[in-house]
């Protein structure tokens, strides 16, 4: 049985496994389905037409956004709530919010982490959660999603690279959902998507782990203006 | 022989990759520790500006060294009634570069100061060619700037070319006081495009970081600048670059970002939305471009693409004479915009 305010630990691989899983689900509540990445914008515009546009796009996003920024603050959180250093996850929250360009993802990202914190605190109730959630509260901690997401597998149990692992999942399964739900693919084409990209999602959670902070970087101009006017189409699905 | 060597070197788990990724990545740390610290030391242009007791900006502190100048000082000229004198408080610079460009181990460094109330236009002569070099050489920029007390800063550079085989890493640090304005931009050509050459450099990183200054008195020399609040690390790969051939990465060649700051009482929401509308509409059917507000509604991040450099430097600049509309000040001059 829990402690309240104690971390649980997982060290039999099937429950790991199990805590990965639970996390990764799309049937989560972290709010994170709501959002596209400009994929909405570019489907709208025609830019993106086809299963083997979709899969471009992600596979962008993944090589020259995520992978170099969110998943390498995500795995220098992980270390610091392993560390129970909340100062050091604060100051990489600030980094990454500093470091994200587009309002709208800023925006999408503290939502998203809010409704982690939410239900983590519900779900693994710890007293790093508690402080944090103080944190947002006072207006010291932008709560973003990769952040929050670090901490809360790293109290549920799971070591750094599950917690990258299980992240990765659930941001291209969300995308390969949202590309469903426009119309742009099929069920079937997303499974095959979702296989083909398997090698980079494995070569960026490598790397993600040997980078410091000073490395972040990002460089997807197209995506980037696709993501500004999703804010202002008048018609969308999502908010990202 | 090869077989043993291969079993001796390759990592058979993940961990053991992660490990030797790690060794690796802090073998090129170390390297490129030891040369921003160098890079650091170097600084061929130091230029320290402020305001004369009429108003106008002009230089209080020169340095210049080989291979790098700047201009005298221009300014536009008021009608002599005596109304339009704000005309004349601002600074008009070219700083010129005498080299032919950067080359290999190069290492360029620029300090400015704008003091209280100083307005500086800053423009280069001619696009900054980086040229072939072996590998892992490359070229190195840093950029230290500070921008004081309702001074304001508009430095838009020629585009930097990346010849085959260059590579470049660029540093802009920029201490933004809250009642100051910036307009800072960036054009970056993939190749020498006229002759077939499209992303045959190595890599281009260009890390622009804006902070807010330390308000509190120093206690002492090592007291820390204030809290980076806008970083855009944007790590261009030429050769290696996957994704150069696809419209979804870059659906046209030329490459531009321009980042606006508002000074603290123009810095509002109701302002920032009329701007990125109007920055907005400067859209044409071979210029894509778009605005968000930065963090702390402290003005527009812009990024846009092109056909041409002229394309990108018309929409720039236009999106500077839409700040300075905002701000009652008078628009660039004809032969800048």
């Amino acid at each position: 049985m829990n402690n309240a305010f104690s971390t649980p630990s997982v060290e039999h691989p099937i429950e790991q496994q199990l805590v990965l899983l639970q996390l990764a689900d799309s049937f989560f509540p972290s709010g994170s389905y709501t959002l596209s990445h400009g994929l909405e914008s570019l489907v709208q515009e025609g830019a993106i037409g086809s299963a083997k546009d979709i899969e471009t796009f992600i596979r962008i996003l993944l090589c020259n956004k995520i992978g170099g920024t969110d998943l390498i603050a995500l795995a220098h959180a992980h270390r610091a709530s392993a560390h129970q250093d909340l100062d050091q996850i604060r100051e990489i929250d600030a980094r990454l919010f500093s470091q994200t360009p587009i309002e709208k993802t800023r925006t999408a990202a503290r939502q998203s982490g809010r409704a982690l914190l939410m239900v983590a605190q519900k779900t693994w109730p710890h007293e790093q959660l508690e402080q944090l959630h103080q944190s947002v509260a006072s207006g010291h901690f932008n709560c973003l999603h990769p952040i929050v997401f670090a901490v809360v597998a790293q109290i549920a149990g799971l070591n750094e690279s599950a917690t990258l692992t299980a992240f990765i999942h659930s941001f291209v399964t969300g995308l390969l959902g949202a590309g469903i739900r426009l119309g742009a693919v099929g069920h079937l084409q997303a499974q095959q998507i979702r296989l083909s990209l398997s090698d980079d999602m494995a070569e960026i959670c490598r790397e993600a782990r040997v980078r410091s902070l000073d490395e972040m970087w990002s460089c997807t101009p197209q995506i980037d203006i696709a993501q500004m006017r999703q804010a202002k189409l008048s018609r969308r699905l999502f908010a990202s | 022989m090869d077989v043993i060597t291969k079993e001796r070197t390759e990592p058979k788990t993940e961990s053991e990759t992660v490990c030797l990724l790690a060794k690796t990545r802090q073998a090129v740390k170390t390297k490129q520790a030891v040369k921003t610290k160098q890079a650091v030391k170097t600084r061929q242009l130091a230029l320290s500006l402020g305001c004369n007791a009429n108003g106008k900006t002009v230089l209080r502190d020169r340095y210049m060294a080989y291979p790098l100048s700047v201009s005298p000082i221009f300014r536009l000229e008021a009608d002599g009634s005596g109304k339009n004198s704000a005309l004349e408080q601002r600074a008009y610079l070219y700083r010129m570069n005498t080299s032919p460009g950067l080359l290999a181990g190069d290492r360029l460094g620029m300090s400015l100061t704008l003091h209280a109330d100083a307005q500086l236009y800053l423009a280069d002569q001619a696009a900054t060619k980086v040229h072939t070099m072996p590998e892992p050489e490359q070229a190195e920029v840093h950029y230290e700037i500070k921008v004081g007390e309702r001074a304001t800063l508009e430095f838009l550079p020629e585009p930097l070319i990346l010849f085959a085989d260059s590579a470049i890493q660029q540093i802009s640090d920029i201490t933004l006081h809250p009642t100051a304005g910036l307009s800072w931009g960036e054009i970056i050509v993939p190749g020498r495009l006229a002759r077939g050459e499209h992303y045959q450099f190595h890599e281009c990183w260009s890390t622009l970081r804006i902070r807010e200054p330390n308000m509190r008195e120093p206690a002492n020399m090592r007291e820390p600048a204030g809290s980076v609040w806008f970083t855009e690390s944007m790590r261009l790969l030429g050769k290696n670059n996957r994704f150069n051939q696809s419209a979804l990465f870059a659906e046209r060649s030329m490459m531009g970002t321009l980042v606006l700051c508002l000074p603290s009482n123009l810095a509002n929401r109701e302002e920032i939305n009329q701007l990125s509308h109007s920055i907005d509409a400067l859209e044409t059917e071979t210029l894509k471009v778009a605005s968000s507000v930065l963090p702390g509604e402290r003005g527009l991040f812009i990024r846009a693409i092109a056909s041409t450099t002229r394309e990108l430097q018309a929409s720039f600049k236009a999106a500077i004479n839409q700040v300075r509309k905002l701000r009652g000040q008078a628009p660039l001059p004809y032969s800048m915009s």
